[in-house]
């Protein structure tokens, strides 16, 4: 099992790299749990506050909202990751433009923590600084 | 590689302990500043214009000031939520956790704001820090007037 949930999670993530148009999420689906939990270290009132709930869900998210809120998102090298027991964290740095600001966010580092499940992913959090994209998308 | 990684592990649960709730050294930060290397860098991921948070804290005296004065001074009743995790490979450890604070200068309680901290070591010392978090509640916050 050791180190096997980390190809899991570097099959899953490859997609990062590539341009939103051109991903194949092939990979990130097919390992996500029915029941799978998503979320981001998001402030309250944006639209990626609330937690996503079931498979179907972060399917929609990422392929149609995502995709609406950010643009031209790209990877600022490797990610590189730790794992213990079931818990995979990757870490990376990312950059992407704010669709509704048009803030270009650069080389912004991130941590996302994957909890597999019978070689699943059954839990995913990002922890990113998101003040650009809550100074855009906060409600009120 | 086994034995280094938990080496690195066992380092970061001592010099972390003073976040630890059921550590007799939990609220000692004076503990973890015994594990700082004199060249120390200590980055949150933020804008470097960031009031307080923003921008490189470089060398130890510049961190112990941070942590005893800088946080301090705008943060209040911070609290662990639940315990820490980590997670070794190599010279580098990342810390999982969770904290609770009230932003002082407007009474504004956060809640559970998850937290990776990226720790790097050489020779037994931490040599860098990397704080990745969300500080977009402080940013606002900090944006808005004084409450009356």
């Amino acid at each position: 099992m050791t180190n096997r949930n980390i190809e899991r999670a570097r099959r899953a993530l490859e997609r990062l790299g590539q341009q939103v148009a051109d991903r194949d999420h092939d990979a990130f689906f097919g390992l996500l749990a029915g029941d799978v939990v998503f979320g981001y270290s998001a402030p309250e009132g944006t639209p990626v506050s609330e937690e996503l709930h079931g498979k179907q869900a972060v399917v929609d998210f990422t392929t149609r909202t995502s995709p609406e809120l950010v643009e031209d998102h790209e990877l600022a090298g490797p990610l590189e990751y730790f794992e213990r027991g079931d818990r995979v964290v990757a870490l990376g740095a990312e950059s992407y433009t704010i669709r509704r600001s048009g803030v270009r966010v650069e080389d912004h580092e991130f941590a996302i923590v994957i909890d597999f499940r019978d070689g699943l992913m059954a839990r995913m959090l990002t922890i990113k600084d998101l003040t650009d994209f809550a100074d855009a998308y906060r409600e009120g | 590689m086994a034995s280094r990684d938990n080496d690195r592990v066992a380092l970061a649960k001592a010099a972390y302990s003073y976040m630890d709730t059921e550590s007799p050294n939990y609220g000692n930060v004076n503990t973890f500043f015994e594990f700082l290397a004199d060249d120390v860098v200590f980055t949150v991921t933020c804008s470097p214009d960031t009031p307080v948070y923003g921008g490189a804290k470089r060398g130890k005296a510049a961190v112990i000031k941070f942590f005893t004065e800088d946080d301090p001074g705008v943060l209040t009743d911070l609290q662990v939520d639940g315990p820490l995790e980590f997670l070794g490979a190599g010279d580098r450890v990342v810390v999982l956790c969770s904290q609770s604070y009230t932003i002082k200068r407007t009474g504004r309680r956060i809640r559970n704001k998850a937290c990776a901290l990226v720790v790097d070591f050489h020779d037994e010392l931490i040599t860098r820090i990397l704080n990745i978090e969300d500080l977009s509640d402080w940013n606002y916050e900090s944006r808005r007037a004084k409450p009356a």
